[in-house]
Order: C-alpha cells, then structure tokens, then sequence
C-alpha cells in the first residue's frame, strides 16, 4: 500500500540545518497498523507529512498503491490527499466554527460526493457522537474532539490513515477508544501510520518502529 | 458542506473582524456617496436658484427694456410730416408749416398697412393775435390717430381735445387769466378751458390747442393740416430711412418726412443695452456656478482616492489579520486536500460579502447623510429633495464596485494564505 524509500530532508535555518529524515524506508501494506516511536525532534513527523504528500522530500521516493504523489501538481496532490490520505493530528485542528457534522463533512469539498452527508452522519454515530452532531468543537471533550477529527479523517474512505500523536491530549480511556477505531479502520483493509510516544499505541499498532536522529533504528514487531 | 457555508459560518463566528471589514467599505462608500450625493445637490439647488435667478434677471431686464421704451418713447421715432412744397428754412425760422396738404393724407396713413407708425396726431398750427384778448399765441388744431393696422387698446398718446374746449400753455393763462374750468371766446366761439399745462419754458406756454376741426374752421382751412407727427414705432428693425420711404410712398410722394430727432438709435441702443445687460448677467452667473462646481470636482477628486486608498489599507490589514488568525484552519483544509484556489475563493467571498454589505449600507448612509445635510444647509423649501439626490447609477457602482474593492484589498492576503505551505504550519502548530 505505501512504499516510502531513503527518505532525506534536510531543514536549513538562519541558525542551523536538521536533517530531519536520513534515509527512511518502511512498507505498510493494506491492513496493516504500523506505530513508529522515537524522542522528539527525531523526524516522526516530518516523515508522516512526506508520506501524505504534505512535504516533499529532498530525495528518495513515497509510493501509495503505485502512485507517487510528488509527481503530480500542486493541485493534482491536494486532490490525492483528498481521495488517499487520511490525517489525524495531536491538536486535533478541527474548525472552531463549524459543527461536529460540518467539521466532518469539511473533506467533501475537496472530493464531492452524493452521499457525502450519509456517510458524515454515519461516522458520527459510530464513533458515538450522534447526539453531538450540532456541536461545535467548544461544546466537546478532547476525547470527542479527536474522534470527529478521526470521522474526518476517514469520510471520503482513505487508503491511508496517518496519525501524528492523536493520544497526546487524551485520558488513556479517550486514547483507547482513539486507538481502537486506527485498529478497526486497519482491519477493514485500510493502512494506518502512527507516530507516537504514547506506549499504549504500540500495543494496538501490528508493528512498531523506531525512530532516532532521522533513522529507522529497529523493527520491533 | 459548501464553501458558502463555511464563509457564513466563518463570518458569523469572526464577528468582529468582519463587522469592522464592512465598516471601512460603508465609511468609504459613505464618504463616496455623501460628497456626490451633496454635489448633486448643490447643482440641484445652484440649477433652481439659477433658473429663478434668469428669470428674475429677465423680468428685471424686462422691466428695464420696458422703462427704456417708455423713458424713451417722446423722443424714438418721431417724425413730421409736413407738405412737399414746405420751405424748410421758413419752417425752421416760423415753428410751424406754412403750406398745408388734406387732412385725408391721416386718414390714408391711419389706414394704411404701415408697420413702423403706432400714433398720428394731425395738427393744423398756425401763431395768431387772439382777436378777443389781442394777446399772440400759437393756435394749434389736434386730434390723435391710431393707425389701423396696429391698433391697440392703448390710449393715443397725445391726449385729446375735446370740441368746444381748449387746453391752454402756462403764460397764456396767467397773462388772460384763464383757470381750468372758465370760459373764453375765441374767434367769437366760446370753449370751455379743460386744462392749463404747467410751465414748460417753450413755446408750448404761449400755445393755445383745440379740436382740429374747430382750428380747421377758425382758421379758416377746413379740411387741411400743415403737419402730421408720426410718433412711437416700437418696431427695433424699423430705420428713420424705412419710415420715411414708406410714408412718402403712401401718401404720393406730396410730403417731405423730417425725423425729430435721433433719439431712435437711442431707444434702440437702450433696448439692445438691456438685453445684452441680461444676457451678461446670465452668463456671468453660469460662470460662477461653472467655476464653484470646478472647485467642489477639484475638492472630491482628492477626497475620493484618498478615502478608497484608506479603506483599501484597511480592508487589507483586515485581511492579513484575519489570514493570521486562521493559519491553522487553512494548512488543515489544505491537508485534507483543499485547492489553493478553493482557500483563495473562501477568503475573497468572504471579502465580497463584505464589500457588498458596506457598499449597500455605506450607499444608505451616506444617502441619508447627504440628504440630511441638504435639508439643514438649504434655506426653508429650497431643499433637492430625496427624489432629485437618488441617482440609481451611483447606487449600482457603489454596491458594485465596493465588492471589487474590498475583493482587491484582500486579494494579497488570500493569495498569501492560499499558498502558504501547510506542512510548514502543521508542524509548527
């Protein structure tokens, strides 16, 4: 499913250069629940953002089902990210003025479909939030919060989830719940990649990686 | 989920932001409006105080023309008309004619279709010893023609005198003891004296006028008159030499036509005077009017594009503030895979939206602002009006114009925030 091969970017500032990612190379195949854990600053992110064609990498190559997305235009991209990837992240970035449903529904503007409303409707109620449809972000609980970006993320059904800290906020009850859907959305066929510190995503993840310095150190499995 | 909804939403939840946005557009287009609303009306008003002002000009020019005419008409176009074989010099050194020619030559000219006469006074004068007093005096037989070609309800001029009365110069009165009211005999006839001319210093004061045919009869010329004064034409393209040649022509070229004197081009040169004087005062006014509406364009072309550059700024740091505060929502919505157009259309309809509200109230506004003004700067009653102030186009180009505006102040900032990389803010948020 996603093929991400020697990845290297380097950040260069006024005051120094990071080279965030050294030649990262790993494989999540379809269905598979992949966590990769590392200190900060060790490149967890910046990888998550180059496989979501978010950020472009000064070498080395990202595949999802055969496609590298760096090869498209700008626009072209986004409208890839809209069909493929699915992001969830640590502040959840949800629209502070749009409702549960609406923040849900955010994505079929990139990629309209008919039944775009049902399907918001329907992850709503599967992640418990159907009586929190009208709602806006305030009105919820960070564990509520992260499930609508969750619903978000997987509206216009991606083949990749990618999951950058989604537990940092949330009571280790809200995180399992967090965890539980990445695991589902896994075993419905979908790929998941989580960055994490959190131990408790490595024990819902089918394989676990470590990150240091902007190597791949292990694969602990 | 569309776009508009979430600008709606947007706006509603960013209250301030936007509110403040549609309050530079509505003080820019309230400004716009006000200054040409109150230029359209103080043309409004300059137009109708001008209007009324031409007519009073022209009334007064009018009245002036007409106190010309009648200041003049003793003295325009007067002629005599004495008989062909009348020796000038002796006129001159006698006063009066001593030929005579037929009293039927008045009628003829009375009933001619002369154009330039409007009086006739046939006259039969001749100086006498008063046979009753043995006193001279300069008897004069009259009576007052119009012609009938221009008769008018108008009065002769010449007053007339009635038979079996006379009218009688100061000295001869005072010298014969003649008042208004007495009778006195003249060749063996009694005439009642009608009235008693004031001293005029001329030989009018030693005049003595009866009817023309009591004269005809005294004198013992019935049937002839030794001069007709053709008096008054009002006609301005009348010439002395026209007259002349049209009198001499009607009555058989028997008579010679001495003009009085030259005070027609007088007349007509007042007459002219006053209409030029009109039409100078007219144009002077146009003028003035011309030059302060110079002045209020000069006054508005500086205000205008200073209060569209300020509002501009304004809408545009708006803008950038708003972009600021919403980094995190557009590197999230481009995450999820927003074009960078579709970033760019929330931010300009937002813009819009914005525009189109300040230019509807900010039109409104300044409308009602102007109006106001109108009514507290003109005197009672002299006020536009809404009616004549509402200028349909000016409302168009304000709700319009005021969208593309507040579209273009934004348009750096949208173009800014749309292509801003949302990896780089998803990392630093």
């Amino acid at each position: 499913m996603l093929r991400v091969e020697n990845l290297t970017k380097t950040y260069r500032g006024a005051a120094r250069t990071v080279r965030a990612l050294d030649g990262v190379s790993l494989e999540v195949a379809a269905g598979e629940f992949v966590a990769v854990e590392g200190p900060s600053g060790c490149g967890k992110t910046t990888l998550l953002l180059a496989a979501g064609g978010l950020l472009r990498p000064d070498a080395g190559r990202v595949m999802l089902r055969g496609e590298d997305p760096y090869a498209l235009t700008p626009e072209a991209r986004a409208a890839w990210r809209a069909a493929q990837v699915g992001f969830v992240f640590q502040q959840f970035h949800l629209i502070p003025y749009l409702t549960v449903l609406d923040n849900v529904l955010a994505p079929s503007v990139a990629l309209p479909s008919a039944d775009g409303d049902k399907r918001a409707r329907e992850w709503i109620g599967r992640f418990g939030l159907a009586d929190r449809a009208d709602h806006v972000p305030a009105e919820l609980s960070t564990g509520e919060r992260q499930r609508v970006a969750l619903a978000r993320a997987l509206l216009n059904r991606p083949a990749l989830l990618l999951a950058d800290e989604p537990t940092g906020n949330l009571d280790p009850a809200s995180a399992a719940v967090v965890l539980g859907h990445l695991a589902e959305f896994a075993k419905s066929g979908g790929a998941v990649l989580l960055v994490t510190h959190d131990p408790l995503g490595a024990e819902y993840a089918g394989r676990t990686l470590r990150m240091a310095q902007g190597r791949m150190l292990n694969d602990k499995c | 989920m569309t776009l508009w909804r979430l600008v709606i939403k947007e706006i509603a939840y960013r209250k301030l932001n936007f509110a403040l946005a549609v309050l530079a557009v509505l003080v820019a287009v309230g400004c716009l409006v006000a200054e040409l609303t109150l230029l359209r009306a103080h043309e409004v008003r300059a137009e109708r105080q001008s209007d009324a002002q031409d007519a009073r000009t022209r009334q007064r020019v009018g009245r002036l023309a007409d106190d010309y005419r009648v200041i003049t008409k003793q003295l325009g176009y007067n002629v005599l008309i004495l008989p062909a074989k009348q020796d000038l010099g002796r006129f001159y050194a006698q006063g009066y004619a001593g030929e005579t020619m037929p009293e039927e030559y008045a009628r003829r000219l009375s009933e001619s279709p002369l154009i330039t006469v409007q009086h006739l006074l046939p006259s039969l004068q001749e100086r006498i010893e008063w046979p009753e007093r043995k006193f001279p005096i300069i008897l004069v037989g009259t009576r007052g023609e119009v012609p009938q070609g221009h008769r008018n309800p108008k009065d002769p001029i010449q007053p007339l005198v009635a038979p079996g009365t006379m009218v009688v110069g100061r000295v001869v009165a005072e010298r014969l003891g003649l008042e208004e009211g007495k009778e006195a005999v003249l060749f063996g006839r009694r005439l009642a004296v009608a009235k008693v001319h004031p001293p005029r210093g001329n030989e009018d004061d030693v005049t003595v006028w009866i009817d023309l045919a009591e004269a005809q009869a005294l004198l013992g010329k019935p049937g002839r008159l030794n001069a007709i004064l053709a008096l008054s034409c009002l006609c301005a393209e009348a010439t002395p030499e026209g007259i002349r040649r049209e009198i001499t022509t009607a009555l058989d070229n028997d008579v010679q036509v001495l003009e009085l004197s030259a005070a027609a081009a007088t007349r007509r040169a007042a007459r002219l005077r006053a209409s030029v004087h009109a039409d100078e005062t007219v144009a002077a006014q146009e003028a003035g009017r011309a030059e302060l509406r110079l002045v209020r364009e000069a006054l508005a072309a500086w205000i205008i594009p200073l209060v569209v550059i300020g509002a501009t700024v304004w809408v545009g740091a708006l803008a950038f503030g708003n972009v600021r505060d919403r980094r995190a929502e557009i590197g999230i919505l481009r995450a999820i895979g927003w074009r960078a157009r579709q970033i760019l259309a929330v931010l300009l309809a937002k813009a819009v939206a914005g525009g189109l509200a300040g230019g509807a109230v900010g039109y409104a506004a300044g409308f009602a602002l102007a109006a106001a003004w109108d009514v507290h700067e003109a005197a009672a009653g002299d006020a536009a009006g809404a009616s004549a102030l509402f200028d349909p186009g000016l409302l168009a180009a304000a709700v319009f114009l005021a969208p593309i505006l507040a579209a273009a102040a934004s348009l750096v900032p949208a173009l800014l925030a749309a292509r801003q990389d949302p990896a780089v803010v998803l990392r630093e948020e």
